[in-house]
């Protein structure tokens, strides 16, 4: 009946609401760059850094010159500012480095904007200091791009030439240089001959192109160093340990301006050297700024980062680009608590204001659907919106219901049971039944949260009788633990450093496998438990997937081996400080108490901004389990102080996620006004989210009071107590993003709408079922009441929980007699396809 | 680039070709041959592309080059920046002004007219010790340093066309010596030389980057080596002609060594096998190890059909030189004789003694491990290098093993005490050039 139904306009709001962020990404990358705003009054120059130190004649720097407005503020003049020297001891080069070339104290005069001001420059030494191969030559290889991950830099080399991915390991990439092929790659007795030179010049044919120009500084460098002898050094002396971005903020007034960065690279003597030249900056967001060579260009209104990366270190500098705020007057959000407090700092300071607070009905549904996974009943929304204490006494009272309620535990229980991997391809199918409920258990009970994890890690014994040990179970292999536990209780990526170090952190190769030593000795045996036998084809064989698995510790032996010298790896943890292993202990109790203590950065941190994003559609970080440098916090004191909160509460997740939805922050509109419109990242408004595949299937059966049948499973069972990410039978599931369950990142469950979720709705089986189901709500409704202005209410607010506009109830007629049924139906329909049903607003 | 007045000559190779080095040659190289388009020489740029002549001297707009790279969008380069409108202009010029060739006559030769002198010692990449036990030679640069053995006495330089010496092998007879050279990512050449006399009797240019591996068939007539280009060849020692080619590698070919017969050889390869060859037909007849690490040193035992191969990850190990066709699930290396320990570093040199009693190997460990053949067990460490260890060679009589490699001396070792006789440099260094900076 429903495949006949003819063409409506309703069913495709959802299209349509598609099609627009569709039109608007299109306009935005085509990145048109403003025109230069003209410059204000400068009343005098700042130089950053105000002096140079020199110590040697390849010792060039260069100043950031930066003129104070005279109506506040700061802007980047590097560009346009004259350097002359006042002395013949340094010399001013046409990029503005200032070299030494002489001993003693020299100044620069340096002009913009009308104004000048002076650099004094002490020159320590002028010697020649011999090329070092890693503080001089290695940077080349990486700016000059010979060891990026498409060229020799790739796992197999280019043409038989391999180095290390980014220069990470500069002790293969100097064998690779003068050892590989007998010395083939440099010559030390005519130097011009020597192949590294010849190929990047483009002297002899090179797919690469001339990487580097004839007589350009990098030719000289590379040139003296092999002249010089082609010699190593001390890694650990040579390599720098830290990096600083200059300047150390950066505000922009207008999209069109530019700002130069510096980076200075120290190393362990305690010297520094300005290498932005051959640092790696790039942009976080580049459709709000572009970044080329070392330079910014402000396109809009917006946050971002630039990323500077240089020999493995890496950092960010944060930049808001304000544009136009003319007419701004801050008008704060009240304070619920100290969440809002933070939210408002970050608001006035990017010249935000916040949205109202949204309705009853907003927040019954809103709060229901992010606490248990459902929205409330037509009963629920009809009381809570009757009731006439004081709205925020209610909201709280509301919240304090909800919280620690069964449907709380279930949607919980489903929600870690993803990240935890409960699949019965692991686990089997009783596995996946055990540990699923395990994990109810800890939310019905509110198990806090570093115990909960402690839980798992150190799981031993039956995983039929502790159902904690499906977690390693399901992980395996010390690799995938390491991967596993430090994305999903950490929230940092531990899987790019498998095989060289991490590209975008700081993270080593060696950490991986340090890592994985505290799990190298957890084993896995088969129990006796639930063996079951399988008839397949003729075959008769005992079932692996259905019996249980004992983990024990291996005290004989289990050890990872570095695969690129099969050294046995020392378990270390890759910041911070574990305790000392005693003699024959497990050495995950050691791991375990380092990973749950209030003293880890990440472990705290990770989870309050992992639970905010349930809540705000957005992590304070996000992605979520992506933490790094490059990936800055949106508002790092509301997450500072989140954290803080959760330690001190004893990571009660209950504390947690009450402290959150009781904030004003949580409970503002998604309505915008002319100050938050283009917000995306500072909680100024609620953003609308779809319902997650389980929500929309639970929110579907308590609409229209039919629920949909799970194959193999109880009937009841609502949509977030399915057990296994492998579940089959079920393509609507499937077809919302439902994960598998088989990794840990959050983005196996996706939430994405398409054109086949549209055509799902409109016209697929799950729905068509549930409206149309002769035991539905509405079958029963329309036999039972006679009124159908009644009729329609009891239709809004059950589909959209929230009661008919006057509009709209005298403008939908259901028809009369038989067609009555097919026009509550109808209405059913059209409201379950609208995005006020689809998504969590 | 000169500046030039509207009629000024534009030089080919003064004005244009910085230009195509900079832009064009990385695709379009007799290696790559993009389009089927060569702009690394005058010559290669005359022969027409797969969509016709490149140019059409003193007509430019019929040259299909500048309809390429002008315009707001041109279609060249592929990558990187587009021609300034100054270079278009040049070249543009340089067609109308009738496209000619000013490449001089000695612009691509490598040829030194005298011996070169060092201010610093050349890297030694190959040794090799006459069968006589007369005549040593040390790779040098562009030149072989020709040694009396016994009294290490240089006796003349070998002066040739490349600048880098990749092998070395005298004949069974120790009255020539074959050279495997190259100018790297330019050209491969093999060279023979009189002895005695010190003089070059045959020189072949092949391909466009460095031949490995140099080897003589048993009865002197043929050479075989591996390539830069993934192949094996064998040539004729007296005319140099191709007698066969083998392209059953993929990866580049480091070492050959013929069996005993002269009717079989080995390659190895950096794709990790070690094949069995047909030396006439050049049928592939089997890999005779299992593929591990890329292999790159190759040695005959002297006495039995074996082979020892080092490995880029350290690996040593001797195989049987034959068929492999008795593997079997359970035991897919059924030629492995003796696998030994690992050693530090990937092994550039392998030498059995020629009694074959001992198996000595070296690489960028720095060290020398001399082992007994028959256990395995190490019998001696032949340490002092500053730096990899390249070039190993026995003497006739077994009692000096002499090596060389980053440092650029030659050492001699006693391999049984693994005491050190001599240390030297095979040439006299002149005082260094002042280094240039900045």
């Amino acid at each position: 009946m429903r495949i006949a139904r003819p063409f409506r306009p309703a069913g495709l709001a959802l299209l349509v609401a598609l099609s627009l962020p569709l039109v608007a990404a299109d306009k935005a990358s085509d990145k048109v760059i403003p025109p230069k705003p003209p410059l204000p009054a400068i009343k005098a120059l700042r130089l950053e850094p105000a002096m140079l130190a020199l110590d040697d004649l390849r010792d060039a720097r260069k100043v950031l010159v930066l003129g104070e407005r005279t109506d506040g503020g700061v802007i980047d003049l590097t560009a346009e500012a004259h350097l002359t020297p006042d002395t013949a001891g340094v010399t001013v080069d046409a990029e503005g480095y200032v070299a030494a070339k002489a001993v003693g104290a020299s100044t620069v005069s340096v002009s913009a904007a009308g104004r000048s001001a002076k650099l004094p420059v002490k020159v320590a030494g002028v010697s020649d200091q011999p090329v070092g191969f890693v503080r001089e030559i290695q940077p080349i290889l990486a700016r000059t791009g010979c060891n990026q991950g498409t060229c020799h830099g790739s796992a197999k080399g280019k043409n038989g030439f391999k180095l290390s991915l980014r220069g990470y390991d500069p002790e293969y990439d100097y064998q690779a240089l003068i050892n590989d092929l007998s010395g083939r790659r440099f010559n030390r007795v005519n130097v011009d001959d020597s192949l590294m030179l010849q190929k990047p010049l483009g002297e002899v044919p090179h797919e690469g192109r001339q990487a580097i120009k004839p007589g350009s500084r990098y030719h000289t460098l590379l040139r003296q160093w092999i002249a010089e002898g082609a010699r190593f050094e001390d890694v650990a002396k040579a390599r720098a340990t830290n990096i600083t971005i200059l300047p150390a903020s950066v505000e922009i007034d207008l999209p069109g301006r530019q700002q130069q960065f510096l980076v200075l690279a120290s190393y362990p003597d305690g010297s520094t050297r300005d290498v932005t030249r051959e640092a790696i900056l790039s942009s976080n967001n580049e459709e709000v700024a572009l970044v080329k060579g070392s330079s910014l260009t402000a396109l809009r209104r917006g946050e971002m980062a630039v990323l500077v990366r240089y020999e493995g270190i890496y950092a960010a500098r944060e930049v808001v680009v304000m544009g136009d705020r003319t007419g701004y007057q801050f008008a704060a959000m009240p304070e619920n608590n100290f969440v809002d407090k933070h939210v408002n700092a970050k608001l006035q300071r990017m010249k935000i204001n916040p949205s109202g607070l949204c309705t009853d009905a907003e927040f019954v549904r809103r709060v229901y659907l992010d606490l248990t996974g459902q929205p409330p009943t037509s009963e629920k929304v009809r009381a809570f919106l009757a009731d006439s204490t004081a709205t925020k006494t209610k909201r709280d009272a509301l919240i304090d219901e909800l919280i620690g309620s069964p449907a709380y535990a279930e949607y919980w229980a489903n929600k870690f049971a993803d990240l935890l991997q409960c699949n019965s391809e692991n686990l089997g199918k009783k596995g996946v039944w055990v540990f699923r409920t395990w994990i109810q258990e800890q939310f019905a009970k509110n198990r806090p949260y570093d115990q909960f994890a402690r839980d798992l890690i150190l799981a031993k014994g039956s995983t039929f009788e502790n159902p904690a040990g499906n977690y390693l179970r399901a992980l395996r292999d010390p690799g995938k633990m390491t991967e596993d536990v430090s994305q999903t209780f950490l929230g940092v990526r531990f899987n790019c450093n498998k095989c060289h170090d991490h590209p975008f952190e700081r993270w080593t190769q060696n950490q991986y496998y340090e890592f994985g030593a505290f799990f190298a000795q957890v084993a896995f045996k088969r129990g006796t438990l639930g063996r079951d036998t399988l008839i397949r084809g003729n075959e008769t064989y005992a079932s692996e997937q259905v019996s249980e698995d004992i983990v024990y510790q291996n005290y004989n032996g289990g050890e990872v081996k570095h695969p690129k010298n099969d050294k046995v790896m020392a378990p270390h943890v890759p910041y911070g400080q574990s305790r000392e292993i005693a003699a024959g202990e497990d050495r995950r109790a050691a791991f375990a108490e380092w990973m749950t203590s209030p003293g880890n950065p990440y472990f705290a941190k990770s989870t309050v901004n992992r639970f905010w994003s349930y809540f705000f559609g957005r992590g304070i970080i996000d992605p979520v389990d992506d933490i790094r440098a490059g990936n800055p916090p949106s508002n790092p004191a509301l997450l500072d102080a989140l954290t803080e909160d959760f330690v001190k509460s004893g990571h009660d997740v209950r504390h947690l996620l009450r402290t959150l939805c009781q904030s004003r922050a949580y409970q503002l509109s998604i309505e915008r006004n002319r100050w938050n419109e283009d917000d995306t990242m500072n909680f100024s408004h609620a953003i609308p989210r779809r319902l997650s595949a389980e929500q929309m299937l639970d929110a579907v059966s308590i609409a229209t009071g039919h629920r949909s049948q799970f194959k193999d499973l109880p009937a009841g069972l609502r949509a977030v107590e399915v057990p296994d990410g492998m579940v089959g039978g079920n393509d609507f599931l499937t077809l919302f993003g439902r994960p598998k369950r088989q990794s840990a990142c959050e983005c196996e469950r996706s939430s994405n709408v398409t054109l086949s979720h549209a055509l799902s709705l409109i016209n697929g089986p799950t729905l068509g079922d549930c409206v149309g189901s002769a035991d539905s709500r509405f079958a029963k409704l329309v036999a039972t009441e006679k009124d159908d202005r009644k009729v329609v209410e009891e239709v809004y607010l059950s589909c959209l929980n929230r009661p008919p506009t006057e509009k709209e109830i005298t403008g939908i007629k259901l028809g009369e007699g038989d067609k009555r049924l097919e026009g509550a139906q109808d209405l059913a329909w059209a409201l379950l396809n609208s995005p006020a049903f689809l998504f969590n607003r | 680039m000169t500046a030039l007045g509207a009629d000024a000559p534009v030089s080919w190779f003064k004005d244009v070709t910085p230009i195509f080095k900079r832009s064009c040659n990385g695709c379009h190289n007799p290696n790559k041959l993009k389009g089927e388009v060569d702009t690394s020489t005058y010559l290669g740029f005359l022969k027409p592309g797969k969509h016709g002549p490149s140019f059409v001297a003193g007509d430019p707009t019929k040259s299909l080059l500048l309809a390429q790279i002008s315009g707001k969008e041109p279609d060249m380069p592929k990558e990187g920046d587009a021609l300034s409108a100054a270079e278009v202009a040049l070249i543009t010029r340089w067609i109308q002004q009738g496209a000619h060739d000013d490449t001089p006559a000695d612009a691509y030769s490598t040829k030194l007219k005298e011996p070169p002198t060092y201010t610093a010692a050349p890297v030694i990449t190959s040794l090799a010790v006459s069968p006589d036990g007369q005549w040593l030679a040390v790779s040098g640069y562009h030149e072989v340093f020709l040694f009396d053995a016994p009294s290490l006495t240089l006796k003349a330089r070998l002066l040739g066309e490349s600048p880098r010496i990749e092998s070395l092998e005298f004949t069974p007879d120790s009255k020539r010596l074959a050279v495997g050279a190259s100018a790297p990512a330019r050209f491969g050449e093999v060279q023979i030389w009189d002895v005695a006399a010190a003089k070059e009797t045959g020189s072949w240019k092949l391909g466009s980057d460095s031949l490995f591996g140099v080897s003589w068939s048993p009865d002197a007539t043929r050479l075989a080596f591996g390539g830069a280009d993934k192949s094996v060849r064998v040539i004729g020692a007296m005319d140099g002609k191709e007698q066969m080619k083998f392209d059953n590698h993929s990866d580049w070919v480091f070492r050959t060594v013929w069996a005993t017969d002269g009717k079989r050889l080995l390659s190895g390869s950096r794709d990790r096998a070690v094949k069995l060859i047909d030396a006439s037909s050049g049928q592939f007849i089997d890999d005779i190890n299992k593929l591990l690490e890329p292999v790159l040193s190759l040695a005959r035992h002297p006495k039995e059909e074996w082979a020892a191969y080092g490995g880029a990850e350290g690996g040593l190990r001797v195989y049987k030189m034959k068929e492999n066709q008795e593997r079997t699930a359970g035991n897919n290396d059924v030629n492995l004789v003796r696998e030994f320990e690992r050693q530090p570093g990937p092994v550039q040199a392998v030498a059995f003694s020629p009694d074959g009693a001992l198996l000595a190997a070296g690489g960028v460990g720095g060290e020398v491990r001399v082992y007994k053949t028959a256990d395995g067990a190490r019998a001696a460490t032949l340490g002092g290098h500053e730096g990899a260890v390249f070039a190993l060679a026995f003497s006739p009589d077994g009692k000096r093993l002499i090596t060389g490699g980053f440092d650029g001396l030659i050492r001699v070792f006693d391999p049984v005490s693994g005491k050190v006789t001599v240390v030297m440099l095979p040439v006299t260094l002149s005082a260094a050039k002042q280094v240039a900076t900045r």
